[in-house]
């Protein structure tokens, strides 16, 4: 870990002098979790892929500007920006679909050769559920649960990375499962048996 | 005493359930963690949310992970906006380079309108038909030059003498017959002024061309071209010396300079507007 760190440095040293070949390994290692926020954030593949795109036409531009800390908070907090920004014209311009499950925006997934074709169908659509529930949650909701779950990022590394207080991260990531929660108990008929027992426990509430 | 409790199990119930989240992420402190840990013991409502939050927690992180279907490395023609703003500068010097030239231009004809205007003539008709006649000429005589200009170094001064003949002097044939000799001489006079010193400090008396920068080599040129002017040809030989000792001489001499002046300075513009836009087709 920290000889990968120490490379990652000396790369970027060398990116700052020009050195695109240097730039393009920081790239190739982080070019899938860069797409994978802006897939989350964004909610579509071809969005996310001009945002990964701009997010390292971006960094190489300013990596001059680069000084001491880490380069992947760094990193991120650009890519966070790019999606802001993307969704800040998105509303400007409402013309394209907030929807993200039209089918020829779907990733293709490889079928569990344990399960029927039923059962896939129905995971693709449990799949497609939660995606939009994400989507439908508060953009700052939205980025720390990202970052949290499907980042794997540590509430400290969350705080950093946004530059926000950690107090506000552990709210944040609070309503944002609260909601969460509340959308996809709208869904119920769509849960599969480790989610169900949450409409049974609702029930059991009231 | 049951209100009490009461009260504090809300109010501890309240506090804890707002941890659960980061309970479930590891992120509380330990002596938090303690009393989560404590309070769910305690707490029926507490634990199933807990298993509410793990199962929406479960399922984000259950959501495919797809690569992306391309690579996003950068390769040098996408890099190049840096290339795209040399162009740009290029284009932008370019643009102000064919505006000084436009702006010369005006107050070249505007100089040189004003001179026509006020110089005193025997009768208005000729002196307005010989103005509108060289205008035209001596802008496209300059025209002329500038684009030979930096092409032959040695063709410049050749050049430049006609240039500056044509637009301090009409044409030869016309000379005769339309101006006086004392006018002619006004128009072309020999350099006392220049060499009483009026010519402003910044131009070079007969700078060698090769020594000074292009700028001053063109106006030391055009002035050497002023002097030369009354001496070549038909001209010089019908210039009276009585027209010497005339007060307005003088004034017109200086008129003459700043028109020199700004002619050359209009074909040094002119020559760089027209290697930049060369540049500026090559880049492109």
């Amino acid at each position: 870990m920290a000889d990968q760190h120490f490379d990652e440095l000396s790369l970027v040293k060398r990116s700052q002098q020009g050195d695109l070949a240097a730039f393009n390994l920081l790239v190739e290692a982080y070019q899938r979790q860069i797409y994978l926020l802006c897939l989350r954030m964004l909610g579509s593949v071809e969005a996310a892929e001009d945002v990964t795109q701009d997010t390292f036409l971006t960094a190489y531009q300013h990596i001059a500007r680069f000084r001491g800390e880490a380069f992947r908070p760094w990193l991120f907090r650009i890519a966070v920006n790019a999606c802001t920004d993307e969704l800040r014209r998105r509303k400007r311009r409402p013309v394209l679909s907030l929807d993200p499950s039209s089918p020829d925006e779907e990733p293709f997934q490889i079928p569990d050769p344990g399960e029927g074709p039923e059962a896939h169908t129905l995971r693709g659509e449990l799949r497609r559920t939660i995606e939009q529930a994400l989507l439908r949650l508060p953009e700052d909701q939205r980025l720390a649960i990202v970052l949290c779950d499907v980042q794997g990022l540590s509430y400290e590394q969350i705080a950093a990375t946004l530059k926000i207080a950690l107090g506000t991260v552990k709210s944040r990531i609070n309503r944002a499962r609260a909601r969460l929660r509340e959308l996809l108990l709208q869904e119920r008929e769509l849960l599969p048996e480790h989610l169900r027992h949450l409409k049974v426990r609702e029930g059991e509430e009231r | 005493m049951a209100w009490t409790g009461l009260f504090f199990t809300r109010w501890e119930h309240a506090r804890r359930r707002e941890n659960l989240s980061a309970y479930l992420d590891n992120a509380l402190r330990p002596d938090e963690t303690r009393r989560v840990t404590a309070h769910l013991d305690r707490c029926p409502a507490c634990r199933a949310e807990l298993e509410d939050l793990r199962a929406v927690k479960a399922a984000v992180q259950a959501l495919p992970r797809p690569a992306p279907r391309r690579s996003f490395t950068l390769t040098a023609p996408a890099v190049a906006p840096r290339q795209r703003s040399a162009a740009q500068l290029l284009e932008r010097r370019y643009v102000s380079a064919r505006a000084a030239s436009c702006v010369l231009a005006v107050i070249l004809l505007l100089v040189l309108g004003f001179d026509f205007v006020t110089t005193p003539r025997p009768s208005p008709e000729p002196a307005v038909s010989t103005a509108t006649r060289s205008l035209p000429e001596a802008t496209s005589s300059l025209q002329g030059t500038t684009t030979e200009g930096r092409a032959a170094p040695a063709a410049v001064p050749d050049d430049r003498a006609r240039a500056a003949g044509e637009v301090s002097t009409p044409p030869a044939p016309a000379v005769g017959a339309i101006f006086t000799p004392t006018e002619l001489s006004r128009i072309v006079t020999p350099s006392p002024a220049i060499a009483a010193g009026e010519v402003p400090p910044t131009v070079p008396h007969r700078a060698p061309p090769t020594a000074a920068t292009p700028l001053r080599d063109l106006q030391a040129e055009a002035t050497s071209a002023l002097h030369a002017a009354p001496l070549s040809g038909a001209v010089a030989t019908s210039v009276s010396p009585d027209g010497l000792a005339a007060e307005p001489l003088n004034d017109r001499t200086g008129l003459r300079v700043v028109e020199a002046m700004l002619a050359v300075t209009l074909a040094g513009t002119l020559t760089v507007t027209i290697l930049l836009r060369r540049h500026l087709a090559q880049a492109r």
